[in-house]
């Protein structure tokens, strides 16, 4: 090759390589990510003040202080029965309540919920030095999210309903167990104390428990437990307020804790009442009915009741698969058809929240005649985005 | 096993059946993998015998398990069918069966891989289905999780099983989609120019809010003479905003760039200059459309020099680069391991701390856990932990980097000797969370030697010694500074003695020690915290491999291997160490 090809198509290269670079241009920035600050090493802080005792039913706790630099601080609320944490990270030369950290509504960060009752040590820490400044609170009454939020609806009361009464078939009105489990005489699904089952509950002290091998005879059903807003067969209303009209806002959430063994999967089942639509004029087709159900409903049925045969059903099944608490938010518009005709599977096949009149829960053995335990707490269905302890 | 394995099952027998009947041997052919996978572990260490109620507010633990047994067995079955040399339609079965799973209940079979590829018109090769992707290392490619080149046999087999189990074939990336190239020779002027265009789906649409994710790109590569080489890149990624009916992120990137190759060679001497440059853009736009959550544009540049002594394959390089911190490129940034755990549980010993704690994984886990591999293309930098790597964790594209790099190597693993080092001085092109405005200083060393003694001794069995090292020191002055050391060690030794059986033995260490802050980033890639490493972090990681191997052919053996892993987190004041016995026999056709 000629040397005066080769130095033609080089400087041709080196031509347009400077041409595109002296084009390429980046943001200027001053500096990347949020600020932190280390502490020096003559760095003090002082004057802490915390609300104490805190009751969060009624107000917010206030933490202040003073530093003797602008420091990176970190305010961490720990919870010393339930392990539960809050944690806020600011940068500046003093804490005041209107300062990051400085004004807690009792949240928490992580899975556990503060307690009612318990003492909570409230500690400042300041990036890279030994210098802390702490206090042990009480908390007369813990936060409850639900209150006071018009877009989180319990079930059932949520936790009041299990952390006081037992769950157990016609002993609780809005919210039953039905079981296929063999382990007898213990219910397979019954508010449990956390401890008994070497964990820590979510909120409170007891959980809903669901174990044992299914009675059925295809080995599959073990059991679940169901909510409506009103005693079944009664002229109740429906669940979800007139409000809650998109079903892509719509989120069940729940907290599941499995114990590795891959055995049991989570069915969560939402009945609307396809029949009580705004007109009322909704009927799966004469023939399907028939034929999958051999009655056809109308006569003495109640239009706030879900009937099986003329409804929609919406379907999410949850493979507990794993060790450990996990929180589950599924979205009502990702629900799938039930594939069962005779089972919810005939209804008009649009997801109506505001139809919805009743929500399952219920767990199933994989594979067959397995034995399944799955532990339960805090359902809680929210509206506009997921379920968010924290905040 | 459920209805539709069985009739995969069903529908693959006939279809076997009927080839094998119909074709003739050279149409249809097969080749696969069986493996079986044996292992029996024990957990021990302070971390379960001592009361941590102080120090992470949970009771002593009593539940988390001590010891676990696991295994299973794969036969992969590739089917490959070729009736002409343009078409060869491909598929691997798998059927796969965990140990104590009976049939229905621990035996899987699915399809591991479907491809279609061949040649139009002796022309343009193409492949349909599941491909295998690079480009450059700033455009699309795998980067390798941590520095392991001169790693033991013994730790090489097991890596070699997770990079099999997620696809990581050298720097590739699996995709799915449909790829073809093609070539043109000319007679003056221009030797060769090959042209490569590829397109593939990177995530399915939920249909909601989720819209598919395409990335595309194209190569044109020109062979001047044997003495240059350029070539131009572009790969796109590009969500489908209509794909989903209410797009909540919708994301663009393209990245454009250069490279080139100029090389003289003499007799026994050869010289070259290498060099890449480009740009990316990037879009990510929010839900609401309140703002631009765009980094914007950004660039890089990498240009080196090298010499070579060919009769010794000596050479030594020397490079500098610039990558913007806005710079990015998901293909090449994309990082293929978890450092904090995959969304998966890890097989071993998940949790600690009475089942309350996910367990993070160790050198251990990183190098024999199937589960921890990132095997998709993502847009926002993944989370990583420095002691593996501080300097490039995002690969050779790792943002906001500037500097040198200066390599030696020599030798060859078909010869006495093979070594490398390689010495890189780079720097933060802005600083981080700091207003200060000061900047890390990186100082990296990576290097090693196989000696085959063999060779040496003149004896007829082989005799293999191998050692590496990766040492990084990163620095930063001002109010934030940072003084971080690690380093990775390995030693390996594999002695033949008897034909084909194998003694194994192979250590590595980590230690790292010093503060650092590292960053971690939202969805839209932007740094919102970072996670602080505190002066008094140090934490240790032994790990020792010995064990047998018998070599029935060059793809087939069976290993036998004690483990050991003691590892040491000094922060938190806690330790434990995990005994394993690991049994692979491995048959490659």
């Amino acid at each position: 090759m000629k040397i005066r090809t080769i130095v033609v198509t080089l400087a041709t290269i080196l031509l347009i390589s400077g041409v595109v670079l002296y084009s390429c241009t980046r943001k200027k920035v001053e500096y990347l990510g949020p600020e932190y600050l280390s502490a020096p090493t003559d760095f003090s802080a002082s004057n802490l003040t915390v609300t104490d005792p805190v009751d969060f039913s009624t107000g917010v706790c206030t933490i202040t202080a003073s530093f003797s630099h602008r420091v990176t601080y970190t305010v961490t609320m720990k919870g010393l029965s339930s392990g539960a944490v809050k944690s806020y990270t600011g940068v500046g030369s003093v804490l005041t309540a209107s300062g990051i950290g400085g004004m807690w509504n009792g949240s928490n960060d992580g899975l556990y919920f503060f307690r009612t009752g318990e003492q909570v040590s409230v500690t400042i820490s300041f990036l890279r030095s030994e210098v802390l400044l702490s206090k042990v609170i009480t908390i007369t009454t813990g936060r409850d999210p639900i209150m006071g939020n018009p877009n989180l609806i319990a079930l059932g009361g949520a936790n009041s309903g299990y952390e006081n009464l037992a769950v157990r078939p016609g002993s609780f009105p809005t919210q039953f167990a039905f079981s296929e489990s063999k382990l007898d005489p213990v219910p397979f699904a019954d508010a449990v104390l956390a401890s008994a089952n070497g964990v820590n509950a979510i909120d409170g002290i007891k959980v809903l428990r669901f174990s044992g091998k299914s009675a059925q005879g295809d080995g599959f059903f073990v059991g679940g437990i169901q909510h409506r807003k009103g005693n079944p067969g009664t002229n109740a209303s429906f669940v979800l307020p007139s409000t809650w009209t998109d079903a892509s806002q719509v989120y069940f959430n729940v907290y599941i804790y499995g114990n590795g063994n891959s055995k049991a999967t989570v069915n969560l089942e939402f009945h609307e009442s396809d029949y009580s639509n705004p007109n009322n004029d909704y009927f799966a087709p004469v023939d399907t009915i028939k034929k999958e159900c051999g009655v056809i409903p109308g006569t003495g049925f109640n239009k706030f009741d879900h009937d099986p045969c003329s409804d929609d059903g919406w379907v999410a099944a949850i493979p507990v698969n794993f060790t450990g608490w996990r929180l589950y938010s599924i979205k009502y518009s990702d629900m799938a058809r039930s594939v069962s005709l005779p089972n919810g599977g005939s209804g008009d096949g649009v997801k109506e929240p505001t139809r919805v009149a009743r929500i399952q829960m219920g767990v199933v053995a994989s594979p067959a005649f397995a034995e399944a335990n799955v532990l339960i707490d805090y359902p809680v269905i929210s509206y506009g985005a997921p379920f968010d302890p924290s905040k | 096993m459920n209805k539709i394995n069985k009739t995969l099952l069903v529908i693959l027998t006939v279809v076997f059946t009927g080839t094998m009947f119909s074709a003739n041997a050279q149409v249809v052919y097969f080749n696969g993998l069986g493996r079986a996978i044996v292992t029996a572990e024990s957990l021990k260490g302070n971390i379960l015998e001592r009361d941590t109620a102080t120090l992470t507010g949970h009771a002593k633990d009593t539940t988390s398990k001590r010891k676990s047994t696991d295994g299973y067995t794969v036969f992969d079955l590739g089917v490959n069918a070729q009736p002409s040399e343009a078409l060869r339609a491909s598929a691997v079965l798998r059927v796969r069966n965990a140990f104590g799973g009976f049939y229905g209940d621990g035996a899987t079979m699915v399809f591991r891989q479907i491809r279609l590829d061949g040649i139009i018109a002796k022309k343009v090769k193409y492949e349909i289905g599941d491909i295998d992707l690079e480009m450059t290392p700033y455009t699309l490619f795998n980067s390798n999780e941590m520095y392991h080149d001169y790693e033991a046999d013994a730790f090489a087999m097991r890596r070699s099983v997770v990079a099999y189990e997620n696809f990581n074939f050298g720097n590739k990336w699996r995709l799915q989609g449909a790829n073809a190239q093609s070539s043109f020779k000319f007679t003056k002027g221009i030797e060769k120019i090959g042209i490569r265009a590829f397109a593939t789906r990177t995530r399915k649409s939920n249909y909601l809010s989720s819209p598919d994710r395409l990335l595309f790109g194209a190569r044109l590569d020109i062979l001047q003479s044997k003495y240059l080489q350029v070539g131009a890149n572009i790969i796109q990624m590009k969500d489908l905003a209509q794909t989903a009916i209410d797009t909540i992120l919708n994301y663009n990137n393209t990245v454009t760039t250069f490279d080139g190759k100029f090389t003289l060679g003499m007799d026994k001497i050869e010289f070259g200059v290498t060099g890449e440059f480009g740009f990316s853009r990037n879009s990510i736009m929010g839900k609401w459309k309140v703002d631009s959550l765009s980094a914007g544009k950004d660039f890089f540049y990498d240009a080196g020099l090298f010499v070579r002594y060919k009769p010794l394959n000596i050479k030594l390089s020397g490079s500098y680069r610039e990558v913007g911190y806005f710079f990015t490129s998901p293909g090449a940034q994309t990082r293929r391991i978890y450092d904090y755990g995959g969304p998966n549980p890890n097989t071993l010993f998940p949790t600690l701390l009475n089942n309350s704690t996910a367990r993070t994984p160790i050198m251990l886990d990183r190098m024999s856990d199937e589960t921890y591999r990132n095997t998709s293309i993502q847009t926002s930098l993944l989370n990583f932990l420095p002691q593996y790597n501080n300097i490039t964790p995002y690969g050779q594209a790792t943002p906001n980097r500037k500097g040198m790099t200066f390599g030696l190597s020599g030798g060859d693993v078909d010869r006495l000797l093979k070594a490398e080092v390689n010495v890189e001085m780079v720097g933060e092109i802005i600083s981080e969370g700091t207003s200060d405005n000061k900047l890390r200083k990186f100082m990296g060393i990576r290097g090693g030697a196989q000696l085959n003694l063999h060779k040496l001794l003149r004896f007829e069995k082989s005799i293999v010694v191998s050692a590496g090292i990766r040492n990084e020191k990163t620095t930063r002055d001002g109010v934030n500074d940072i003084n971080f050391n690690s380093s990775i060690i390995d030693a390996g030794l594999t002695v033949e003695i008897v034909k084909q059986l194998d003694l194994i033995g192979g250590y590595k260490y980590l230690t790292a020690k010093g503060n650092e802050f590292v960053a971690t980033r939202d969805v839209y890639n932007r740094i919102v915290a970072f996670n602080a490493y505190t002066d008094d972090f140090k934490e240790t990681q032994g790990l020792l491999a010995y064990g047998i191997r018998y070599r029935f052919s060059k793809n087939t053996y069976f290993t036998a291997q004690g483990i050991s892993s003691d590892n040491t987190f000094t922060r938190s004041n806690l330790n434990y160490g995990i005994k394993q016995l690991f049994l692979n026999y491995t048959m490659i056709f």
